[in-house]
């Protein structure tokens, strides 16, 4: 396979997964793969960020381990952790018994007592996982600093048993709304794609392939409308994931067409804050002349 | 930065060159990222210009500023090479025209001085207008951070101290015999066959908090002027993960230049890098400035910012809303103090300061130490 080919391969395994992929986005995911280097996807909520790492574990086959952060999330959660009532539960068992303190010491910190949490799992993985790190920004700094050994060598480093190094080295991909900026150890050792909103088109063929349903008129009419919705001042502007979920709403409705109606009924599917509804609601005329979408007004 | 473009025939040159002229334009970019570019051409070699330009997007690009300036920073690297067969003579002429425009020291110092010293008395103003450069080295530093220096950076210790009182969801060990760690205890009994001999104790991590002072040393805080050079170099002592910015018509940072232990050092700095000391105010632009490029940088849920302005805005008010939106969307806090609301009859009523109140968290005076001690209790 030659190198134009393999970028449209990695374009087509994803389209057939249903995810539209523009070349920047295979390049970065080519790329990832070839050098072995995390892919760090930054952008506005609901774009497909996560949706790249789902959507890549189905198109190779491959198990996909996600880690989802959050504040407070600390490495015991992340990394292992000991199973200290399991630990508990033999050393009393075998209080009785001849075994030696080396001995007994030597069974408790084994993997039989080891629970592996997503990083760890993902390393140890016979065969090469896709691992997701989702919305890193919500951890704490700290936190970061778990990733910078595990990306940069590939291992894993846990004191009472020394070094576990990866089986099957992972393809891994962060995720991030930017809620905080990243350290610049972490972004070092990634590769970074930015996905910005859809244009016009690419947003109608994303309709298209994951609401096949959808009459026609209708899957336009609500790309123009989110297109323009996007560009008012609102305090959460909505992704790809809100116009999908509106025109798979829309379409089990058997609606064909926007209308005044419609619009304001299902609005809260789209918008998610209520000042940014009372706003477009107030705007609607305004954004129908836009879009150019007929109006049955009043 | 153009002349450093040449002619080069081979990959890694070229690969070199282009990561320099993008270091130059503030990429951070080092051996491995040039050593992943020269790598990922062994297993893919692009067929068309598009191609290479994604492959190196890919590699080179860390952040989301550095994304966007791609494009345009590629298309001038290579325009810029095909102009470099030409002759340097057009650089030559660039630098002999830079150094042209070499210090002009003294104006700047003289708004410095005329800021400080403004609304004292005569004699003072001359001493400081004239040779301001020698006046400002030979000044002693006692008379002008006065007797009440100690009081002011313990006012601000005290303050820094409650603004870093914020606390994460993570936990830490601790000698407080507060909270039990269950987990933690349980572990270390395991190394004595599982009898609970000592408890390990738990607090919540303190979180390290961003402060960011924005001032504003404007013809209207003329007043103040002494106060508030004496509020930023101390927070700036004080506090070490401190931020400082000021401005009138425009904003200039000045984190580097506080840091400096030395306050006739200081100032002198101060005067070289701000040369517009008693402008006007575009409070509305400046943090728009702030916000375009510190912003996305500098504030987090983490971040607290502190605006020391009168809020008289001469530009548009709607530039001004839209980066308090911002800056109040972005931080965990703000907190304005107006000189002016040290006056019990003060009501903000100015356009700016009525567009910003619904973006302040703590709105209070300070314009001396009696209402610095004031804040600290604000933050209690």
């Amino acid at each position: 396979m030659n190198n134009q080919q393999s970028i449209q391969h990695i374009t087509q395994l994803l389209q057939e997964q249903g995810y539209i992929a523009d070349d920047s986005i295979a390049m970065s995911i080519h790329l990832s793969m070839l050098l072995k280097k995390p892919l760090l996807i930054e952008g506005p909520a609901g774009v497909g960020k996560t949706e790249i790492a789902k959507v890549m574990s189905k198109a190779l086959h491959t198990g996909l381990i996600r880690l989802q952060c959050y504040e407070g999330l600390d490495a015991n959660q992340a990394i292992y952790e000991w199973n200290y009532q399991r630990q508990l539960l033999y050393l009393k068992m075998t209080e009785q018994s001849e075994l030696s303190y080396q001995e007994k010491e030597a069974t408790i910190f084994g993997d039989d007592f080891l629970m592996e949490r997503p990083l760890l799992k993902s390393i140890l993985a016979e065969e090469a996982q896709v691992l997701l790190i989702d919305e890193i920004d919500r951890a704490d700094e700290e936190f970061e600093s778990f990733f910078l050994e595990l990306l940069s060598d590939w291992q894993i480093t846990i004191p009472e048993i020394g070094t576990k190094k990866a089986k099957s080295i992972p393809q891994v991909i962060i995720t991030s709304n930017r809620v905080r900026e990243l350290s610049e150890a972490l972004r070092r050792r990634c590769l970074y794609l930015w996905i910005d909103y859809p244009s016009f088109e690419k947003e109608i063929e994303i309709v298209r392939s994951k609401v096949p349903e959808i009459n026609e008129k209708l899957a336009i009419q609500i790309c123009q409308f989110m297109k323009e919705v996007r560009q008012m001042k609102l305090e959460k502007l909505p992704g790809v994931a809100e116009t999908l979920d509106w025109a798979t709403a829309l379409s089990a409705m058997h609606i064909d067409h926007l209308d005044k109606n419609i619009v304001e009924s299902t609005l809260g599917v789209v918008l998610k804050d209520w000042q940014d509804i009372r706003e477009a609601q107030m705007s609607l005329a305004e954004l129908f002349e836009k879009t150019g979408i007929t109006s049955k007004m009043g | 930065m153009k002349s450093l473009i040449q002619r080069q025939t081979n990959l890694s040159a070229h690969v070199i060159q282009f990561s320099r002229f993008l270091r130059d334009n503030g990429f951070d970019i080092g051996p491995n990222e040039e050593l992943d570019v020269l790598n990922a051409y062994q297993f893919h070699i692009p067929t068309s210009f598009q191609e290479q330009q994604d492959l190196f997007k890919a590699i080179l690009v860390k952040n989301r500023k550095q994304f966007l300036l791609f494009d345009e920073l590629y298309e001038q690297y290579w325009h810029e090479l095909s102009r470099a067969e030409d002759s340097k003579t057009k650089d030559l002429e660039e630098q002999k025209k830079q150094k042209g425009n070499s210090k002009q020291q003294a104006p700047s110092i003289q708004a410095l001085k005329q800021w400080l010293y403004a609304g004292r008395i005569e004699e003072e103003k001359e001493i400081a207008t004239y040779s301001a450069f020698e006046a400002i080295s030979k000044k002693d530093f006692s008379t002008f951070l006065t007797g009440e220096q100690k009081e002011l950076l313990g006012i601000i210790k005290i303050i820094a101290q409650r603004l870093a009182n914020k606390y994460s969801r993570r936990y830490i060990r601790s000698k407080s015999t507060k909270q039990i760690d269950l987990k933690n205890t349980i572990r270390q009994s395991l190394r004595k066959g599982g009898d609970i001999h000592q408890f390990v104790f738990k607090e919540q991590q303190k979180r390290k908090v961003n402060l960011i002072l924005i001032c504003d040393v404007s013809k209207s805080m003329e007043l103040y002027s002494q106060f508030l050079i004496e509020f930023m170099y101390s927070f700036q002592q004080v506090v070490h993960q401190l931020h400082s910015f000021v401005f009138s018509t425009r904003l200039v940072s000045l984190s580097r230049t506080l840091r400096d232990g030395n306050f006739e050092k200081v100032l002198h700095n101060l005067s070289e890098q701000v040369p517009y000391w008693s402008g006007g105010t575009r409070i509305g632009e400046s943090l728009y400035q702030f916000k375009s490029k510190y912003g996305e940088r500098l504030l987090n849920r983490d971040s607290i910012v502190i605006i020391l302005s009168d809020g008289w805005d001469t530009g548009d008010l709607a530039v001004l809303e839209k980066a308090m939106k911002f800056i109040h969307k972005k931080s965990d806090k703000v907190i304005w103090l107006n000189p002016l609301a040290g006056n019990p009859n003060y009501m903000p009523s100015t356009k700016g300061m009525e567009i910003c109140m619904p973006y302040i968290d703590i709105f209070t005076s300070a314009h001396n130490l009696e209402s610095l001690k004031n804040v600290s209790r604000h933050l209690k």
